[in-house]
């Protein structure tokens, strides 16, 4: 996957390249909206992530420049406002999502996968990893070739990982990812820590694998 | 009590007090010119006995009228200065008595003394200064009641433009709403108290407003840098060669992020309410976003063994869909929270009302503070913002939330 971070803060912009890197992925960044119209004039991508508070301009004059030579990747607006205003004119001028900083970079990850997900694969919503096959239309969920019926959170969680295998991917992350901050930590930590029991135990009946690996104190890492 | 009363009080006792001083004075007055007069009369009546005397060497005959006598007694007595001094006079006709003056003296005939006694009745004077003193007493009454009528109708009026200024004063709120126009004075006093109270809530308006946009800009510039924490830790982690120890620190550093990334959006959100900035207000199924917020919380509750019981009408409200949900979450969330495992939870909505009751500690809380910004229980992992967002929520929308405690429920009302 080729992804092009728009992003002004270059410390952000250096973790989002580290994290996104490898795996297959090219991650290239701009720091301003010039150098980003010039990438995207010049190259294809398949994602945009997009910072909205640029030093020469909003983020949202780049989406039009993209309409206007005529491109369609899919684009995710990230942005230090959690302004409804800015969520639909981002929306509306057609990006694809839009997450408000600070946001964890799994998180960031998940997202970016469903609008590449969204986009690539037209009309075919299916996901597959080693012997795990998902529709995402029909959220059905197949174990080397058995059907393996789970709850609403332990699917959401199950594609959160996929989008992030590989990664440590920390309790607080999946937390936010799940329950938004409607929630105690310290209580969510329980729900994950079950959630995850559970969602373990129905992959490792059908697969014999386990994918889950706990890292102590922190988080799961899925592989 | 009010200046006017305070007013008309002092006024009038003044006035009272002097009317009936200068009354006094004027019956002195009087009296004794009157007594004067009479003195004077008597006087010249003694001197025309005198002359008379001399001429005729006899006594004139005593006369007696109703209110002039004059009689003749013998004495022993030596020559002495004619005397004045006041004394009765009783008519034979009517029997009736009356104030009079009288004049003493001793006369000298043929040798022998004689006491003359010349009385003259001031009962004409006494008719005329007490009707001089029931005009004054007229005049008295009459001037009270002017003054009261004068001081409650003028100076009701008067007092108009600054019972209006009150007005907006009371009404003055920070948040932007604007109090009753005040009608125009032509009375200095009320036109530099009214210059004064506009520039005051222009000054106070202007630096609520810098503070508020102080406010925001914090939270936005505060938000990029916990996304560089956030970001550089998610990095951080990945790295194999860290231990158990590493870990559980960066597990704090987590949490600590997390916190303030709530912290900062919670301060936000205030501000946003207080700017009323949310503008996609619709009618809300109140009983259907409730029991949607049920259903998420169910997880915790069913963990926390908590019995939701709810008894809900159809009711709908005009407001943000988004405030809804966040005020029924914060509100929801703190029974759960503060909730005791095994307790319970009350809602109850209808037109008037929705409220929510939960058990949890024993002891009332302190109803005045927890509504209070960063006030909450020293085991409480929120922000302390979450009550005053519910409040602030309430009163962007003109409903008010109230606490109440009724042992074992701790109760949160929203009268709409």
């Amino acid at each position: 996957m080729k992804l092009l971070v728009i992003e002004d803060e270059p410390v952000l912009l250096d973790s989002i390249s580290n994290y996104f890197s490898g795996d297959g992925n090219i991650c290239e960044t701009a720091t301003n909206r010039e150098a980003a119209m010039e990438k995207i004039g010049l190259y294809d991508y398949d994602c945009i992530l997009l910072d909205i508070g640029l030093p020469d301009g909003s983020g949202l004059d780049v989406i039009r420049y993209m309409k206007e030579v005529g491109k369609d990747e899919g684009v995710l607006i990230i942005s230090a406002r959690n302004s409804l205003d800015d969520k639909l004119s981002g929306l509306n001028l057609g990006a694809d999502d839009y997450i408000v900083k600070p946001f964890h970079l799994a998180e960031l990850k998940a997202r970016i996968m469903a609008v590449y997900r969204r986009r690539a694969f037209n009309g075919v919503h299916m996901l597959q990893y080693e012997d795990i096959i998902i529709n995402l239309d029909a959220m059905d969920v197949r174990v080397s070739e058995h059907q393996v019926i789970l709850t609403r959170k332990e699917y959401d969680m199950l594609l959160y990982f996929i989008a992030n295998k590989g990664k440590v991917v920390t309790r607080n992350a999946i937390a936010e990812h799940l329950w938004g901050d409607n929630i105690d930590l310290a209580e969510s930590f329980d729900f994950i820590y079950t959630h995850i029991k559970n969602l373990r135990k129905k992959l490792l009946d059908h697969s014999g694998k386990d994918y889950f690996k706990a890292i102590y104190g922190i988080g799961y890492k899925f592989n | 009590m009010k200046l006017a009363t305070q007013y008309t009080r002092v006024s009038m006792l003044t006035s009272l007090v002097v009317l009936l001083i200068a009354g006094g004075i004027y019956y002195f007055a009087i009296s004794y010119i009157a007594d004067q007069q009479f003195d004077r009369d008597l006087a010249e009546e003694l001197g025309e006995m005198n002359e008379f005397i001399q001429q005729h060497h006899r006594l004139p005959k005593p006369f007696e009228f109703d209110s002039y006598q004059a009689k003749f007694e013998p004495v022993g007595q030596l020559m002495a200065p004619p005397r004045l001094t006041d004394t009765l006079i009783s008519s034979s006709r009517t029997s009736k008595t009356a104030s009079a003056r009288a004049i003493i003296a001793i006369v000298r005939l043929d040798k022998t003394n004689y006491r003359m006694t010349i009385v003259e009745s001031k009962e004409t004077t006494d008719d005329l200064v007490q009707i001089i003193f029931l005009i004054t007493i007229l005049l008295i009454g009459l001037l009270l009641l002017a003054l009261l009528l004068a001081n409650r109708f003028l100076l009701r009026g008067l007092w108009q433009p600054f019972y209006h200024l009150l007005d907006r004063l009371l009404a003055f709120s920070l948040t932007g709403k604007v109090g009753n126009s005040v009608p125009e004075t032509n009375v200095d006093e009320f036109r530099e108290l009214h210059a004064a109270i506009n520039a005051m809530e222009e000054k106070a308006g202007s630096e609520y407003l810098a503070l508020k946009a102080f406010t925001e800009n914090a939270s936005h510039e505060m938000m990029t840098p916990i996304a560089v924490i956030t970001s550089k830790l998610d990095n951080l982690v990945q790295d194999e060669s860290l231990t158990e120890e590493h870990l559980a620190q960066l597990q704090d550093i987590y949490n600590a992020g997390n916190k303030l990334s709530r912290l900062g959006q919670s301060l936000l959100l205030l501000v946003k309410i207080d700017h009323q900035l949310f503008k996609d207000a619709v009618e809300v199924h109140v009983e259907l976003a409730l029991a949607d917020k049920v259903g998420q919380f169910a997880e915790i509750t069913s963990k926390k063994s908590i019995v939701v019981t709810s008894k809900t009408e159809s009711v709908t409200v005009t407001a943000s869909p988004y405030l809804i949900d966040i005020l029924l979450n914060n509100l929801l969330g703190n029974a759960i929270r503060h909730n005791n495992n095994y307790g319970q939870i009350r809602i109850n909505l209808n037109k008037e009302q929705l409220s929510i009751a939960n058990t949890g500690l024993p002891n009332k809380l302190d109803a005045d503070k927890i509504f209070e910004r960063f006030e909450k229980s020293p085991a409480s992992e929120g922000t302390g913002l979450g009550l005053t967002i519910a409040r602030n929520i309430c009163e962007g929308y003109g409903w008010k939330l109230d606490y109440s405690f009724n042992n074992p429920y701790h109760t949160f009302t929203i009268r709409f």
